[in-house]
């Protein structure tokens, strides 16, 4: 009967598939971490999208719908310009009212070397009809109205500076403005480390803008339909 | 008894073994990277930020205000090429609508567009953007046909501003014509003049979105025979890329 070879493992093939085992490992391992931090990037980017939609929505649909026969916009910073809150104020076709504030509250961090060194980060966006009259941007603290929804901006993580919570994804890039009085342009520009200054909120809509349809049948003919 | 083959694996087993596994990998990078590129590529179409700004201009030109002539340059090219560029030069009267759609498509970051909101990468085209062997007999080109079009054939899609029929006369003319109008050194002029005549070229990214379109072959659901497609090229917040919308329009 023959001999079955029972001599083991030897040291060098030990060595050889420990070193191969070490260096596919550590190529799968950089690989699979790269794809982890895109699906985390992914991710951010979904939830910011999320939002944008929402917001985006709420609000353009209020300004298809109902119309804008003014707007205005103020600014208030804080004395010590860590608190800055926008305002866009309109006035609908029907007679209601129609109010956006951007509430930014910056901590201290090497972002905002101005920022509060008592505060936390707070970021809000607050988009509704206001009870009565446009809440005073003025006021401290900024009065509460049941009519105004909150629009939380997604939290994407945090860091401590100095003893004071640093958001991730924090709101930076603020326009409003109203041109010529009849183009309502507002920009919400986010900023995130990993997603830096690309996504934001864009809401743009005419004001006053009454439509002509009356003479529209038939009105183009270059396309025999 | 039969011996037992104990030699193992020899140097050409493994290297084939090698090799294959090498191609399949390799395969597997080629077609997954694309994917990834893809992806990022289409993150750009139609968002809701576009949609909306595709609504507003949606909104201008089914007003009656403005208005297209069928045997204008705008209404010959929609029949040879299936399409023309929006412009607020064609809203009739010295009305508000028209200073309020230059302030729109400057707010809306609308690529292309100058002060006066002319000239802006916004095209006017059939609901149908892709026809095949059905194009109405008046339309030479349908718009998908016309945004593929490459080499000396992307010329012709310059000739909306102009008149003339041979299509190299047509962008010297521009080139010209841009020229004389140009207060710059006549080396200056003639290569910001060129810059000007290729920007009226669909560039790639254009033609990847118009490809990506659907034909649109079934009837709008709600009756519009046209569409617009809008290119929005967003600089603020120190930004810098190109976005798309297509709406119908109801005309």
């Amino acid at each position: 009967m023959k001999k079955l070879n029972n001599k083991g493992i030897t040291t060098v093939e030990v060595i050889v598939c420990f070193v191969l085992i070490v260096t596919i490992t550590t190529a799968l391992y950089n690989t699979v971490s790269a794809f982890n931090e895109k699906r985390i990037l992914e991710q951010n980017k979904e939830a910011v999208y999320t939002y944008k939609n929402l917001l985006t929505k709420d609000i353009q649909e209020d300004f298809i719908k109902i119309g804008i026969v003014s707007a205005s916009t103020k600014t208030n910073i804080s004395p010590d310009g860590s608190k800055v809150i926008d305002s866009v104020e309109c006035i609908m076709k029907d007679g209601t009212k129609r109010q956006l504030l951007i509430i930014r509250q910056y901590a201290k961090s090497p972002e905002h070397p101005g920022g509060s060194t008592t505060e936390d980060d707070y970021y809000m966006i607050e988009y509704g009809t206001p009870d009565n009259d446009f809440i005073d941007i003025n006021q401290n603290p900024l009065p509460t109205n049941s009519n105004v929804m909150e629009y939380p901006i997604p939290k994407l993580g945090s860091t401590k500076y100095e003893g004071r919570v640093v958001q991730d994804l924090s709101i930076r890039n603020v326009k409003t403005k109203v041109t010529n009085n009849n183009v309502l342009d507002v920009y919400i520009g986010f900023y995130h480390p990993e997603l830096t200054t690309r996504y934001g909120v864009q809401i743009i809509s005419p004001i006053n803008y009454v439509s002509s349809t009356n003479e529209i049948t038939e009105r183009w003919e270059l396309y025999s339909h | 008894m039969k011996k037992i083959n104990s030699g193992g694996f020899v140097l050409a087993e493994t290297l084939v073994v090698t090799v294959f596994l090498m191609t399949i990998f390799s395969m597997l990078y080629y077609y997954f990277y694309p994917l990834i590129g893809e992806y990022e590529k289409r993150e750009v179409y139609d968002d809701v930020d576009d949609k909306y700004s595709a609504f507003w201009i949606k909104k201008i030109i089914e007003d009656s205000q403005y208005v297209v002539d069928s045997d204008s340059v705008k209404g010959r090219n929609f029949e040879k090429y299936g399409y023309f560029r929006f412009e607020c030069k064609e809203i009739s009267s010295e009305s508000d609508k028209k200073q309020m759609c230059k302030n729109l498509v400057n707010a809306l970051q609308v690529d292309n567009c100058d002060p006066d909101g002319n000239n802006c990468s916004i095209y006017v085209t059939s609901y149908r953007i892709g026809f095949g062997a059905n194009r109405p007999a008046q339309m030479m080109r349908d718009f998908k046909t016309t945004v593929s079009m490459t080499g000396d054939q992307a010329l012709i899609r310059a000739q909306e501003d102009c008149d003339k029929t041979n299509l190299n006369e047509c962008i010297n003319d521009f080139v010209t014509n841009c020229k004389e109008k140009s207060m710059l050194p006549v080396e200056k002029a003639e290569v910001e003049c060129s810059k000007e005549a290729n920007k009226k070229i669909f560039p790639t990214r254009t033609r990847d979105y118009v490809e990506l379109l659907p034909d649109y072959k079934t009837k709008s659901r709600n009756g519009a025979f046209y569409r617009i497609i809008v290119v929005f090229h967003h600089v603020q917040a120190s930004n810098n890329y190109y976005s798309y919308a297509t709406i119908e329009v109801n005309v």
